[in-house]
């Protein structure tokens, strides 16, 4: 119970002979024998209260939220500490379990400040949902509300309203069980419990304390009052942050991307996230992001139409530089645009960047489709090594037209730089970038614009090999079905 | 009436290192050997650790969380749960008053309200002189003695303000 992941793993691989058959309310489920009686519920699609539950943490039972009758029991028990056994007969819609959930559900309101209107969870919130469901809507509290500290930063862009808390304590159980750092707990007794850093947060995986709050106290510092979620659509895609490449939702609209949350992946990134994959879709909506071909006039860049690029660059010889941020179909696309024509290909790798891998889900190597280059170069006959680039690079001369397709997220400008310096031998040089006009593009001859990862359909290969798809997120579905934008400039 | 070089002598500041006297680190580890695991130890410890320096100031919590590999946080929650840690100052002696109901209907609150008037302090807050530190407590166990009083270790029994005062007086 206390390592989802293994029962997950045990669920895939072990024989149908251990399931055990249930009742729910009167309806037949199955689920793993000794797996979590709440879990099994959920993944059976029945709705169950909970708020202290999380299938990545440990069993607090706290919130008794989720209290269930067996046949043959006379309590009324949480069933998110209880274990599947054959022929159990569970109800919770008995008079006795709403009962108890709506007595239960006051209490969690006590001290709850009706902030809702500029809260930043509402609409997604916990406490809202279940309020609906199974509140007593006439409050019978004549006492005053408890007040505790709001607004705190307690750092990694998480604020902490601790009047708003529950004390489900699945932050606590993040920072002890996943993270392994300590930060949170809950001091203090009775009314005056409250959750509180010690010093501040400090591992890289804060955001998920935001995603795993059943309500509004830990609240991202990037995301809040950005958005309302009700105008929010999801789009599942791939984190190309990293090699790991986690299933992500990015949450956006007509406006463009305003958060990125994680998508439980079993194989890939169970239930979490890094913080920096956060990020991962702020160019995507830049003001500074390209948007036209444009011409580098003295250090400006003005738009310019793509036809008089093309009379400019006929009769050089192309050489391409590639990132390896494009996908599966986009590299296959590219080369075979290039059949029959001599066209020189390197690949430029992203350096590493810190700790191969931090012992969670962050990766040094930043080359979300790695894999996937390597084995498009390969297939068509290309050197995707650093020698091979080398060699383009050396040998370029003033005949010589120069495409560098610039990584959709640069951690490391000053070892880009480098590469852009080896190009300066080139007659002409073309940018083909997805992402901000960075004035280290300054020394190109072109910019042309690309698509970006929330841009496009495709697949990307992770450093396990596992392919993760990326999909076109809203309003961009136009530039989706063309990927010829890469080979297009082969056969001028 | 101040003599402030007193009161900070059982309240280091954070800035000093902290370390169990010799004499207490084998009290220590002959508390190691009372339980299973070493944070069944915790309570135990963190009393030794109180009995030395008065309070539970940032640095003891830092050395005990490295002595017995406790992650801070939870030393501190344990801390905040309990009334008789002390995560703030105290001064030389603690009174503890019992404001429950055997006590109270012996006019217990009334005998509290009344010592943090004559001594013109709030709860834990230190006497100006450091001697004394007031604490309203739930039932200390004592209600064969109530109105009852609790200074340092040992129960006292009162019968009303006056005599509180006058036994108060008499600390060191």
């Amino acid at each position: 119970m206390t390592e989802p992941i293994k029962t997950e793993v045990a669920k895939t691989e072990a024989a149908k002979a251990d399931l055990v058959n249930l009742k729910w309310n009167g309806v037949d489920i199955q689920a793993e024998k000794g797996s979590n009686l709440l879990k099994a519920a959920l993944d059976n699609g029945i709705e169950v209260a909970h708020y202290c539950y999380h299938a990545g943490l440990s069993i607090a039972g706290v919130c008794r939220m989720c209290m269930v009758e067996q046949d043959g029991n006379p309590r009324a028990f949480p069933s998110c500490n209880a274990t599947c056994g054959e022929g159990m007969v569970i109800r919770n819609d008995t008079p006795k379990i709403k009962a108890a959930v709506e007595a239960t559900l006051q209490f969690h309101l006590l001290n709850h400040p009706l902030d809702c209107p500029v809260c930043d969870q509402a609409g997604e919130c916990g406490l809202q949902d279940y309020y609906m469901k199974h509140g007593v809507y006439d409050s019978q509290m004549i006492d005053k509300k408890v007040h505790k500290p709001k607004v705190q930063d307690i750092g990694k862009n998480v604020m902490l309203d601790a009047e708003r808390c529950i004390l489900c304590s699945r932050c606590a159980r993040f920072t002890e069980e996943v993270t392994h750092t300590h930060e949170l707990g809950i001091l203090n007794r009775g009314d005056h419990a409250e959750i509180t850093v010690n010093e501040e947060l400090k591992n890289d995986y804060a955001q998920n304390l935001v995603d795993i709050c059943p309500v509004g106290a830990l609240t991202s510092k990037d995301f809040r009052f950005k958005q309302r979620v009700w105008f929010l659509k999801d789009v599942h895609t791939t984190c190309i942050g990293c090699e790991t490449g986690c299933s992500v939702k990015v949450s956006q609209n007509k406006n463009g991307a305003y958060r990125v949350k994680p998508v439980y992946d079993h194989d890939v990134n169970g239930h979490w996230m890094c913080d920096d994959g956060r990020n991962i879709y702020k160019h995507v909506s830049s003001p500074t992001r390209l948007s036209s071909a444009s011409e580098n006039i003295n250090g400006l860049f003005v738009p310019v139409d793509e036809l008089s690029i093309q009379s400019k660059v006929k009769g050089l010889k192309p050489k391409y530089i590639l990132s390896t941020g494009l996908t599966v179909e986009e590299y296959a696309q590219f080369f075979s645009s290039l059949k029959g024509s001599k066209v020189e290909v390197g690949l430029y790798t992203l350096p590493n960047l810190g700790a191969d891998f931090d012992g969670i889900l962050k990766r040094g190597d930043k080359n979300a489709n790695l894999r996937g280059a390597k084995a498009a170069f390969a297939a068509a006959g290309f050197d995707s090594t650093q020698e091979g680039l080398d060699k383009i690079l050396n040998s370029l001369s003033s005949n010589d037209v120069v495409y560098v397709v610039i990584p959709e997220i640069l951690y490391n400008e000053d070892h880009f730089n480098t590469l852009i310096k080896k190009t300066e031998k080139a007659g002409m040089k073309l940018a083909l970038t997805p992402g901000e006009t960075l004035s280290t593009l300054r020394t190109f001859n072109y910019l042309l614009p690309v698509p970006s990862f929330l841009e496009k359909n495709g697949n990307i290969i992770n450093h396990q090999g596992l392919s993760r798809p990326l999909r076109a997120g809203l309003n961009y579905g136009e530039t989706s079905k063309d990927i010829s934008y890469y080979g297009k400039w082969v056969n001028v | 009436m101040k003599s402030p070089e007193k009161s900070t002598e059982k309240t280091p500041t954070t800035n000093e290192p902290f370390a169990f006297s010799a004499a207490n680190l084998e009290t220590y580890k002959e508390l190691l050997t009372r339980y299973d695991d070493v944070e069944s130890a915790l309570l135990p410890v963190l009393h030794l650790a109180q009995e030395q320096t008065g309070w539970l100031a940032e640095n003891v919590i830092t050395y005990i969380s490295n002595l017995m590999s406790i992650p801070e946080i939870k030393i501190k929650e344990v801390i905040s749960f309990y009334d008789m840690f002390y995560d703030v100052p105290v001064g030389r002696n603690i009174v503890q008053v019992c404001t429950n109901i055997s006590c109270s209907m012996f006019g217990g609150r009334e005998i509290y309200q009344g010592l943090l008037k004559h001594f013109d302090t709030g709860y834990l807050t230190p006497t100006r002189d450091g001697r004394i530190s007031l604490q309203k407590m739930e039932c200390l166990g004592a209600c064969e003695l109530a109105p009852c009083m609790r200074v340092n270790d040992d129960f006292v029994a009162i019968t009303d303000l006056t005599s509180a005062i006058h036994k108060l007086e008499e600390l060191p």
